[in-house]
């Protein structure tokens, strides 16, 4: 009946109207995106160009990267708000009333494991591991190749358990706090235990990281979608607090499910040792585990040691070794393929799981189903436009950024402009005496200006033909003191923290759900400035770790504790904000750069893995987001007490209060 | 079908004042409550350190909108009490007026006349408490527009707007997919106006929020009866012993109305030039499941009605009432709907007749429908 009534109210506007109202629509959509870009983008270049003087490569490539990053932001933010997000709500609202708490439950584990799986995190994870040995860290090689599956499975069951967590707190109006008061300190247990043995301490990272990245762009919204539909049924306590939660659920409980399973499985794990120690046939067994089997091990053997060597301890090799782990699997016929399938992969099986709910457990029907409908297409466009330009072009510039970084503490070469001296004698050399008494050698030669002598090294100069290959070298940036190369590595990975939070689809929509629940009160510029300084300060923590090699569980304690502080006296409303802010910070923008940059920086400090960065970044917005509320609740104070000066009554505190 | 005559209270009141608010609900025998998020604005002076800006800022903080029903006699015993619970008479805690309203539904138990309580708290001297006559200017615009109509509003001086969310329905959903182009979100804009002020306060808000053109929005004009309003407008340091917000509070107890301070006697000459307007029309809020009102809605604009305004409602029932059973916790879903249609007395009658044939009344929407009279309202004509 409402579709012959929609059908004969139908009003008939003519083309070019209609093209003009598109026109209109796409624009402010694409505006925005461009406002959010804009700022990483042009910091990447300029940081690049002017303060590393290093070129940008492949600068076309990278504009056009950088175009389908916005194209891909506004469709995939059009899809969310359009259908992800209201199907997530109508679930919430209609689930609890006409279903019961069992198929409640059972759906929300489904929800929690098909968006882990839906969304694997592993890539990321195995990037940030990417240096692992399997002699050092045994028991993290496993888990991030032959034991993926289990590392992948324990993340969804812990993603399953927070989403059932988080609509039960939804419908009963629980504090966050006591929850907050028992999970975080049993983390940091949880960690010192695991930290006690070598095998289980590599994993710490890994753990911590995983909860950061458990929950992508599709899931962050969807569960506070789902939250706030569930809060609005139960309709107990304040709307804010009450729908939000589930992403600090999701970000804590896998982290505990890792850290168990490492626990768990490191008695049956040999101890960290030399290279020679992991490929000697008395540790053949232990070694065939954690390589994840003979052939695994032969071409582990084959990329790790000489020839002569493998052939020695494993007879002829015959196979083509296989590729570091690090490295990418497999290449697919087509990247836009791949990414069009993992698109579909990201979305569907989400969407198929809220659609069997409300149509066929439910027994609802949508309201706009073409909408809907739209907004999947959407979404799909928009994540494979945005996976490609985030490939292409955002990563690409950071990754060049990244390279680039060492130049800021170290002298640096650049091979692009290489001369060869031709007729070179050993007398036109002059020797010079160094501090400590060892001999530099340079070479005079003629330039424009007068003699100019240039450095000497013996195994660029080829004594039969006099010739001599010279590779300028460039100084650092900072200066000859490491240690203010550092410090601008520091300032540059927190400004890109800062830039890259900006873009973050999922913080965008916890932002708009915060503005609409809050009646504007809460702006969504606040949050995600509030969130992006505490981004970028939690990646110049995770990078100092990396540079300086301070311990990661120190450091993690510290943090949590000041946020447990901070939480104890904070508000219900802020203290779910803050904890949910931490959850969405470690997106697809931040993700590669920190990637880009950890590899960057990393493999120059010589370090085993990158892990801390994501857990780092995700603590500080916890910091910073409670922060932001005592000043807001200062200056609301401050309001109410110039007003009422003199009055008997001032209004009373209450926990449920949002402004800013 | 049942059908009932009561008084709708409207309190706004700071969200700090919400859980008093509530309480006293529970004491005066109510079953039911209805609630939305909005804020209240007002105005701050801020250091202007540039020859040009402006040099007040709007502050905002949050407050929620109460909605409940009352039988008519206990009207002005109900606005006291809350008013009372909450200090409404200060400035900048809220405002309660009162308005007459028909009842329509299958269950209309928004009370319990056994255990109703009118006698206000011991320390409220009742009867120098009089009710005022106000106008309750409700205005629909686009969603960021209602910043600038509440800034024109306190700088007018005549008291402190309420600032909702809502979304519009009508033309945007008759463009088939075309329909996402249009924001459907939008702001509802609330302001007490004393009556014999109202007339330029609607002329000053058509003109500032353009509402006289092509899809910027809607105005209508009720009257009410208000015993508290806020007039809190801005929230510099006070100087003196008591505010000037409190002097006029006070003087309207004293000279019975507000009539004294109407601020232009030549308001009632602007009625001539005012754009296209609709008077003695009625306003029908179809209050039901959240989710199930779009199909009545339809039916509606079918007969005649050219938009309605949706906004989220939270029902809240009294704790001591059902212990729901499974059958009944679908019924006790918190989560509401309200649809707001303004339409001409021909249309109303269709509107009525059509909304009893709909299934509002029944699973799952498990509406009723509240009809009011409106003494006016302004949109763009067409032409």
């Amino acid at each position: 009946m409402a579709d012959s009534m929609q059908k004969g109210l139908t009003v008939h506007i003519p083309f070019r109207r209609k093209c003009s109202l598109i026109w209109m629509y796409a624009k402010e959509r694409l505006a925005r995106q461009v406002r959010a870009v804009a700022f990483i983008t042009a910091y990447l270049a300029v940081f690049q160009l002017v303060v590393l003087r290093a070129p940008i490569e492949d600068f076309a490539h990278i504009a056009l990267g950088i175009l389908a990053v916005v194209c891909g932001l506004a469709f995939f933010m059009e899809g969310l708000f359009l259908a992800i997000m209201p199907l997530g709500e109508r679930c919430g609202l209609r689930l609890p009333a006409r279903a019961g708490l069992g198929v409640l439950v059972v759906f929300s584990v489904i929800l929690g494991i098909t968006a882990t799986f839906a969304e694997p995190a592993i890539g990321f994870l195995k990037a940030q591991g990417s240096a692992t040995l399997p002699w050092r860290t045994p028991l993290l090689y496993w888990l991030l190749n032959a034991g993926a599956s289990w590392l992948v499975g324990m993340v969804a069951v812990g993603v399953g358990l927070a989403v059932v967590a988080g609509v039960f707190r939804a419908m009963k109006a629980w504090s966050l706090k006591p929850f907050l008061f028992i999970a975080i300190p049993l983390l940091l247990g949880l960690s010192w235990w695991a930290s006690r043995d070598l095998r289980s301490a590599s994993i710490i990272g890994l753990a911590w990281d995983s909860g950061g990245v458990t929950t992508g762009p599709v899931t962050v919204p969807l569960v506070i979608a789902l939250g706030l539909g569930v809060s609005r049924i139960a309709g107990r306590g304040d709307e804010t607090s009450g729908g939000l939660g589930v992403v600090t659920f999701a970000s804590a409980l896998p982290v505990i499910m890792v850290l168990l399973l490492g626990v768990l499985l490191a008695p049956h794990f040999p101890m960290p040792g030399t290279m020679e120690e992991f490929f000697s046939p008395e540790r053949q067994a232990f070694s065939e585990q954690v390589a994840g089997g003979e052939d695994e091990l032969r071409a582990l053997a084959a990329r790790e040691m000489t020839p002569e060597q493998v052939a020695q301890r494993f007879g002829p090799v015959q196979e083509a070794p296989l590729s570091r782990p690090h490295q990418r699997v497999q290449v697919p016929h087509s990247v836009m393929r791949a990414l069009l399938i993992n698109a579909f992969k990201a979305i569907l099986p989400l969407a198929f799981v809220l659609l069997f709910v409300l149509l066929v457990v439910v027994r609802d029907r949508l309201p706009h189903a073409d909408e809907v409908a739209l907004g999947l297409v959407f979404s799909i466009i928009g994540m494979l436009l945005f996976s490609y330009g985030m490939d292409r072009g955002l990563s690409s510039l950071g990754n060049q950024s990244g390279r680039a970084l060492p130049r800021a503490w170290e002298v640096t070469e650049r091979p692009d402009k290489e001369v060869l001296y031709q007729n070179i004698q050993e007398p036109l050399l002059i020797r010079a005496a160094r501090p400590d008494g060892s001999v530099a050698e340079y070479l005079p030669m003629a330039a424009q200006s007068g003699p100019r002598f240039v450095p000497f090294h013996r195994d660029r100069y080829d004594v039969t033909k006099g010739e001599y290959r010279y590779v300028p070298e460039v100084q650092p940036v900072a200066g000859d003191e490491a240690f203010w190369g550092y410090v601008l590595v520091l300032v540059f990975v927190f400004v890109m923290g800062v830039g890259a939070t900006m873009a973050e689809p999922s913080l965008n929509a916890l932002g708009v759900t915060l503005e609409e629940v809050t009646t504007g009160t809460y702006k969504r510029s606040f949050l995600i400035c509030t969130v992006a300084v505490g981004v970028g300060s939690g990646m110049a923590l995770g990078f100092g770790r990396i540079l300086f090699a301070w311990p990661l569980v120190p450091m993690l304690t510290g943090t949590y504790l000041t946020a447990l502080v901070l939480t104890w006296i904070s508000t219900e409303d802020i203290t779910t904000i803050a904890w949910d802010s931490a959850g969405v910070t470690t997106g697809p923008i931040t993700v590669p750069l920190v990637i880009a940059a950890g590899l960057g920086i990393g493999q120059r400090a010589g370090v085993a893995e990158a892990f801390g960065v994501v857990s780092m970044a995700s603590v500080m917005p916890i910091i910073s987001v409670l922060l932001s509320g005592f000043i807001i609740s200062a200056r609301r104070s401050r309001l109410d007490r110039d007003y009422s000066a003199g009055q008997a009554e001032a209004l009373p505190p209450k926990n449920q209060e949002v402004q800013s | 079908m049942k059908r009932l005559e009561a008084s709708r209270i409207t309190c706004i009141a700071d969200i700090r004042l919400s859980e008093r608010i509530e309480a006293e609900v529970d004491r005066m025998g109510l079953l039911e409550t209805y609630s939305e998020r909005g804020k209240q604005v007002a105005l701050k002076a801020r250091a202007a350190w540039l020859p040009f800006g402006r040099r007040s800022s709007m502050v905002e903080s949050p407050c929620e909108v109460f909605r409940f029903y009352v039988p008519r006699e206990y009207e002005r015993a109900a606005m006291v009490r809350l008013a009372g619970a909450a200090d409404l008479f200060l400035p900048g805690r809220g405002s309660v007026c009162a308005q007459d309203a028909v009842l329509m539904g299958e269950d209309l138990r928004f009370w319990e006349e056994s255990n109703l309580c009118s006698a206000p708290p011991d320390w409220v001297l009742e009867s120098r408490l009089q009710t005022a006559p106000y106008d309750l200017i409700f205005c629909i615009v686009q969603r960021g527009r209602g910043g600038e109509l509440a800034r024109t509003m306190l700088e007018m001086g005549l008291g402190a707007p309420v600032i909702s969310y809502g979304e519009g329905m009508g033309l945007r959903d008759r463009l088939g997919l075309l329909r996402i182009t249009i924001p459907q979100e939008k702001e509802l804009f609330r302001f007490l106006a004393p009556s014999a002020d109202s007339d330029l306060v609607v002329d000053v808000a058509v003109r500032t929020a353009g509402l006289n053109q092509a899809g910027q929005g809607f105005l209508s004009r009720t009257p009410v009866r208000a015993l508290a309003v806020n007039t809190q407008m801005n929230l510099d340091r006070r100087r003196h012993v008591a505010s000037m917000e409190q002097v006029i509070s006070t003087l309207d107890q004293l000279r019975g109305s507000t009539d004294w301070r109407r601020i232009s006697a030549a308001a009632r000459r602007h009625h001539a030039a005012r754009p296209p307007e609709r008077e003695g029309m009625v306003r029908f809020s179809l209050v039901c499941e959240s989710g199930t009102g779009g199909p009545t809605v339809q039916a509606a604009m079918e007969v005649g009605a050219r938009g309605a305004t949706l906004s989220r409602l939270s029902r809240r029932m009294k704790e001591s009432l059902d212990g729901p059973g499974p059958e009944e916790a679908a019924m006790a879903s918190c989560a509401r709907e309200c649809c707001e249609l303004i339409v001409t007395p021909a249309v109303a009658r269709r509107l009525e007749e059509t909304v009893i044939k709909s299934d509002l009344f029944e699973k799952p929407a498990n509406g009723f429908v509240e009809i009011a009279p409106v003494h006016d309202a302004v949109t763009y004509a067409g032409g």
